[in-house]
């Protein structure tokens, strides 16, 4: 019991990583991309070859990976900047479609559908980050330095000029910012976190498959955004943990496997029907009047 | 040659399939401005439906797709009603209910592999006989296509242009805010569109029956070619959105003469992505980016 627990709260952990940088993008940018999922493969990816295939230590793999994803998010984000909205939303779907085929049939790289084994456990000084407790401390830390970044990006002028950038892309162009870049430098930093998520994943499980890095990873990352809250740097936090622990409840009832996966899907894409239909600012969102209040 | 030739021609008969389901999903944008995404999902439900029909219940194929038209438009109906009508009341934006248009094909998708199972269902393809043009070959089935998408293309245009409802439709596209000061009724012009969209979807997956059999979760692909012949044909028109599916289908179908089969399912997104870099207007001159207001 107090393994799967541990094992829900550093999965409770990496998508609050994963949450949190997309949400730097929706919530703060305005831009909608479902290509989250792309990024936290791209850093798995990146963390599980360096480190098991050129045996460099995962700590200093994840820097690395950083600058990677951080590269493809740029790769992404000149072709798709000048689009808007649902345009947005295709565009990024298609670079999650593709990054997911790369996943499947770059073989020598990724292993293709069979993925990668033998990933190795973090390590430094000699200690390898082997049992649960370890691991989920060392999650947690990143958490917290990942809340932190978001945090000082959110204040700082930077943030408040993606805020108006969100709010009006003409008016903050005619105050004389550079939105081309502040929208590419956005895509970098949110890239660069989700694919620390994804190395964390990598050192965790040990194996990755392209199967965990799909569309519907994609969609599930932006549900826990939205069951959050958009605006909010909490959001992200809230929406892990029902997210993640909700469907899991179900294991509770008794239902067969094959069953129990579609009402799973079933329960989060509900989920996401509901709160965009009652309460599209999320959980912890403000609520209608006072965003009108402002 | 002769092979490029054939998938030429597959691609070509493949484009009328596709570019029904794109005509349906360009109507309801164009009109709701909605991007119904779970349009996906009416057009898997109608696959199902025609295959309870036509296997389980062992009604003949004609009258198999029509009940599967109706009741695939009586889904969208029940979409229209109970999700985008109230969002649309309370002021939801759009994106808002591009994100619950997406909730919406996974609650359906995953309902319907709880009903139907995970396999794939497939129909007995009695009816493929083929004639030989030249060094083609063409089957019964694509001749069947190549009709079937002609005449829904005729019918719509010909409904939008000279039926009372069809003016509606395209008074209501045009502009809303006139559309409703000349006293046409906006939420029923929606629903209206929104029934024709998802029937127009049955015919479509039942070719798909045919030809490649179906599962519960290919609805997401298919919506997405729809979305994406949309978006280069230029949107507001539905001749590009035509045009914009059949160049996907042949460059899919051609795609294979070169590029590993793995990699099929991106050569969309590289037609999109193309696009999007080199020719952003569309066919037809619109911008991609900015919509029209």
């Amino acid at each position: 019991m107090e393994y799967f627990i541990l094992h829900f709260l550093i999965m409770i952990c990496l998508y609050i990583i994963l949450g949190l940088s997309f949400n730097l993008l929706l919530g703060n940018a305005g831009m909608f991309s479902i290509a989250h999922a792309a990024f936290f493969g791209v850093g798995a990816y990146a963390t599980g070859v360096i480190t098991r295939d050129l045996g460099i230590n995962f700590f200093l793999a994840l820097p690395i990976t950083f600058v990677i994803a951080g590269f493809i998010g740029v790769l992404l984000a000149i072709p798709v900047l000048r689009l808007s909205d649902e345009y947005l939303v295709i565009a990024t779907l298609g670079f999650q479609v593709i990054v997911y085929s790369i996943f499947m049939n770059w073989e020598r790289m990724t292993g293709g559908p069979e993925g990668l084994a033998g990933i190795p456990k973090p390590e430094v000084f000699g200690f390898v980050f082997e049992s649960q407790w370890s691991y989920f401390v060392l999650s947690l830390c990143f958490t917290a330095l990942c809340f932190w970044i978001v945090w000082c990006i959110q204040e700082s002028p930077f943030g408040r000029t993606l805020k108006s950038i969100r709010e009006d892309e003409v008016c903050s162009q005619a105050l004389g910012k550079d939105i081309v870049k502040m929208k590419i430098i956005v895509f970098m930093i949110t890239s660069a976190l989700a694919s620390l998520s994804g190395g964390l994943y990598a050192g965790y499980v040990t194996y990755i498959s392209p199967y965990s890095f799909n569309l519907h990873e994609s969609i599930f990352i932006l549900s826990i955004v939205v069951v959050g809250g958009i605006h909010k740097i909490y959001g992200p936090l809230i929406g892990a943990v029902v997210m993640v622990v909700l469907p899991e409840l179900m294991r509770f009832i008794a239902l067969p496997e094959s069953v129990a996966a579609n009402f799973r899907q079933m329960i989060y894409a509900g989920l996401l029907v509901g709160f965009m239909m009652f309460r599209p600012e999320g959980l912890v969102g403000r609520g209608r009047m006072e965003e009108e209040k402002e | 040659m002769d092979l490029l030739l054939q998938l030429l021609v597959n691609g070509l008969f493949q484009g009328f399939v596709y570019a029904i389901i794109a005509l349906g999903f360009a109507l309801i944008f164009n009109t709701t401005k909605i991007f119904h995404l779970a349009h996906g999902a009416v057009y898997t439900f109608s696959a199902y439906m025609t295959y309870l029909f036509l296997v389980v219940f062992g009604i003949p194929l004609i009258p198999a797709v029509i009940c599967s038209m109706i009741l695939s438009g009586i889904l969208g109906a029940l979409i229209e009603i109970g999700f985008y009508r109230p969002m649309r009341r309370w002021q939801s934006s759009l994106l808002v209910i591009l994100i619950a248009s997406i909730g919406l094909l996974i609650f359906i998708e995953n309902g319907i592999q709880l009903i139907f199972g995970s396999d794939m269902k497939r129909l007995a393809s009695g009816m493929l006989h083929a004639t030989h043009v030249g060094p083609v070959t063409i089957t019964s089935l694509q001749w069947a296509t190549l009709i079937l998408g002609f005449s829904m293309f005729a019918a719509l245009y010909l409904f939008l242009k000279y039926a009372k409802v069809g003016n509606e439709i395209r008074a209501i596209t045009n502009d809303p805010e006139v559309g409703r000061i000349i006293g046409i009724d906006a939420d029923r012009v929606y629903l209206v569109t929104m029934v024709i969209g998802s029937a127009m979807a049955a015919p479509a997956s039942a070719c798909i029956c045919y030809q490649t059999g179906i599962h519960a979760f290919m609805g997401f692909h298919v919506v997405l070619i729809g979305a994406i012949a949309v978006i280069i044909g230029g949107v507001g028109s539905l001749i590009g959105a035509g045009l914009g599916a059949m160049l996907i289908a042949v460059a899919e179908n051609v795609g294979i003469w070169k590029i590993d089969s793995n990699w099929q399912a991106i050569i969309a997104f590289g037609v999109l992505f193309f696009f999007i870099l080199f020719r952003p207007t569309g066919f037809f001159g619109h911008r991609i980016w900015k919509m029209k207001v």
